[in-house]
């Protein structure tokens, strides 16, 4: 009679045990909390009246900011048409018939005999003379309109 | 059909109750009353749906329009008409805003309450005080007394119902209209409204008129640069358009805008202190000599700029209400006439350029020749002379020039005076610029000796400038030019006519032309210009009357150009019909001669430094 070692379960063997000793399907736990339906509906409604706040601030930031657009355009547009009217009267001031006559009223006579000088050489190229105001006094003293607005 | 609904057959019909209805009849009647009933509301609930259907789908997108309509504004965005200024930069034509003004007497009756509603005491109390405080705030700023406005704001119709329109005042700036506006909020009066009504403003008043123009109340040019330049100047309208309510405008609209693009703004060539010097001094002559009309134009010889251009009589473009039609006229390139001895330069540069003539050539001048079927002779009684070519000149005898121009061929005399720039628009960009005329060269042998002292050909005076400068310009002629630079809305330069250049005679005939003209300043010395040493040529010409086809009356003029030695500015005076003096020596001459004394120091000409050459006028036989 021969004896054989008997050689030890295989551990699959033993885990498969186990497994047969559990259940192959647990429940899993409940959670904890559950939000009840009135505070859900709380919630809903702080979020719609928030977003309502939300909406009325933005629309009336948005309509005050147009109605200041439109004043601060108004203003543009005023101060615009003064800047106009005064480069209008800028224009009638510096046109050559308005200072022709200015310089007329503070005794100012054209001069024709003008001289020159050379400033590389300090030269004067010319003769100068009295200037007595008659030399052209039928062109001063013709009549011209002034502009007008 | 309802008894197919058990629901609603066991909640209305109790079975209880049908054996009270035993007839067939009646059972008939119900159900017909019933399906007629139902038909009614099928019906009425078909047509209810295809109503519906109209509205939301057939309709829709026409009734979506309409509302998207009635939310939306759109106006037109005015461009500003370009401006014109003078080579300094001086405003010569401008547009500002400007509104017209307009009252509504019966919404001013009730001070803007409608007059559906009724009105309380104090309403009625303070409507009754509008008119009154209304007249009041208009006439503190568009001047008068408070009177003025009073018809204006309380106007009738003719059935004696008041008026809904009555024009208060037009072209007011918007500036006097946006402080009239605070007033009356201030005072929460209503009824006063404005349009849109942009004016051109002309600050020189009468300076250059005749080249500027003016535009008419339709906001279109009329004449002169406002009229050439018209479509440039206008620019291009653009568009706005947003969502707006009650309340304004709506944020975040749909909101579309076309920019407008603003009209180009012309820089000319012209100076308008030297263009008011040169109107004066034209516009005393003209008085002084009983003058039909005058012309003056100052004009850069080196590159033809045209530094004045005077034209009497003139207007005032803000004021065209004053205007006559004659004043409208620019002479200076409208009218052609026969330009008379001036025309002695042109053909001496001719002759000279051809080698057939120098300052000291030598001619014999009887008393009169025969030409054709008649006799010239000079504007000075004499017997026989015997002078030089500068002699010619000088004395500005018809008999010598056509002495000497009859030693070249027509053709070649006529392909001078075109290249001259006669007989052709000299393309300034004026409008209305006369071509003149000049003889083909087929022409007849008195035409020609005609032609050579300025009679039998007619000429612009700008023509007339452009050419002696060109001559004297060491014989290189320059178009004349008025505009010198635009730019467009976007202040991108644009384009404008350039001047053309090209050599019409050598430098040699050049000069001897020169020194053939300082020979008539050196004349008599009373027609230099202090300081300086100038040339010139006078012109007296016999004048075609229209009315007779005859010569009736004369043009005086004169050209004159400094300095000599070196020719820069020069200037041209034409005197039409004057009566109290006829000759270009006595009433021209002055004019050029104040114009130039005022020119050549301005624009930095140093006064002339040698003195005039010694003339040989006559020779020893």
């Amino acid at each position: 009679m021969s004896a054989e070692i008997a050689s030890p379960a295989p551990r699959w063997r033993a885990a498969s045990a186990r497994q047969r000793r559990r259940p192959l399907l647990a429940a899993l736990p409940r959670a904890t909390s559950q939000m009840s339906g009135l505070a859900f509906a709380v919630v809903v409604l702080l979020v719609l009246a928030l977003g309502l706040v939300a909406a009325l601030v933005l629309n009336t930031t948005l309509q005050s900011q147009s109605a200041a657009i439109t004043e601060k355009k108004a203003a543009v547009d005023s101060l615009s048409h003064q800047q106009a009217a005064l480069a209008s009267k800028v224009d009638v001031k510096r046109s050559p018939t308005q200072l022709q006559a200015a310089a007329v009223k503070l005794g100012m006579v054209p001069d024709l005999n003008p001289a020159f000088i050379d400033l590389r050489t300090g030269k004067v190229i010319g003769t100068p003379h009295r200037t007595t105001g008659d030399e052209l006094k039928s062109i001063v003293d013709a009549p011209v309109s002034a502009g007008h607005r | 059909m309802t008894a197919k609904r058990p629901g609603i057959a066991s909640a209305t019909r109790p079975s209880t109750r049908r054996p009270a209805r035993t007839g067939s009849a009646g059972l008939a009647s119900q159900r017909g009353r019933l399906t007629m009933g139902l038909v009614l509301i099928l019906l009425a609930m078909t047509a209810l749906a295809g109503r519906a259907l109209q509205l939301q789908a057939i309709e829709a997108p026409a009734y979506a329009s309409s509302a998207a309509s009635k939310i939306q504004r759109a106006y037109t965005l005015h461009p500003d008409r370009g401006q014109i200024v003078d080579r300094n930069g001086t405003v010569m034509a401008a547009s500002e805003p400007a509104v017209l003004i307009f009252a509504d007497p019966l919404m001013i009756s009730r001070n803007g309450i409608d007059e559906r509603a009724s009105m309380g005491p104090l309403e009625t109390q303070k409507a009754a005080a509008a008119p009154k405080a209304i007249a009041k705030i208009l006439a503190k700023y568009l001047g008068g007394r408070p009177e003025d406005y009073r018809q204006m704001v309380t106007k009738t119709e003719s059935d004696g119902s008041l008026a809904r329109y009555a024009l208060v005042r037009r072209h007011v700036p918007s500036y006097t209209y946006d402080l009239i506006k605070k007033d009356l909020a201030a005072g929460k009066w209503y009824g006063i409204s404005a349009t849109q009504d942009a004016v051109r403003s002309y600050p020189a008043g009468t300076v250059a008129s005749n080249v500027i123009g003016f535009v008419n109340s339709e906001g279109q040019g009329g004449a002169g640069l406002e009229y050439a330049l018209n479509k440039q100047l206008a620019g291009t309208e653009g568009k706005e358009s947003y969502e707006a309510s009650t309340y304004g405008r709506i944020p975040l609209g749909r909101a579309t805008l076309a920019p407008a693009v603003n009209g180009t703004d012309y820089t000319l060539t012209l100076d308008s202190t030297m263009q008011l010097t040169t109107q004066k001094a034209l516009a005393s002559a003209v008085a002084s000599t009983g003058a039909e009309s005058g012309e003056a134009i100052v004009m850069n010889v080196k590159t033809g700029e045209v530094l004045a251009m005077a034209s009497m009589p003139t207007y005032d473009s803000s004021n065209l209400s004053a205007a006559t039609s004659k004043e409208l006229v620019n002479h200076a390139v409208q009218d052609s006439y026969e330009p008379g001895s001036v025309q002695k330069v042109l053909t001496m540069a001719a002759l000279t350029d051809q080698g057939l003539v120098t300052p000291d050539s030598r001619v014999d001048v009887p008393a009169s020749i025969s030409s054709g079927g008649g006799t010239i002779k000079d504007a000075f009684s004499h017997g026989s002379l015997v002078l030089t070519a500068r002699g010619v000149i000088a004395y500005s005898s018809n008999i010598g020039t056509t002495l000497l121009t009859r030693k070249m061929d027509k053709a070649t005399f006529i392909k001078y005076l075109r290249s001259f720039g006669l007989g052709t628009t000299t393309g300034i960009g004026l409008p209305g610029e006369a071509k003149g005329s000049v003889p083909t060269a087929a022409m007849p042998d008195f035409t020609r000796d005609q032609i050579s002292f300025g009679q039998g050909l007619s000429v612009t005076a700008i023509q007339e400038a452009a050419a002696v400068a060109g001559i004297v310009n060491g014989g290189v002629y320059h178009s004349p030019t008025i505009i010198k630079s635009a730019r467009n809305g976007q202040g991108e330069a644009v384009k404008v006519p350039v001047s053309t250049s090209r050599r019409v005679i050598s430098e040699k005939a050049s000069a001897q032309v020169r020194n053939m003209m300082e020979a008539v300043v050196t004349l008599e010395p009373s027609r230099a210009v202090a300081g300086y040493r100038t040339i010139g040529k006078t012109g007296t010409a016999q004048r075609i009357d229209a009315s007779c086809h005859c010569y009736r009356g004369y043009t005086a003029s004169y050209v004159g150009v400094g300095p000599a030695e070196n020719p820069s500015i020069l200037t041209y005076v034409v005197l039409n019909n004057p009566v109290k003096g006829h000759e270009g020596s006595g009433v021209a001459l002055p004019v050029a001669q104040q114009i130039l004394s005022v020119a050549l120091p301005r624009y930095g000409v140093e006064p002339s430094t040698s003195k005039p050459p010694k003339a040989v006028l006559e020779y020893q036989p």
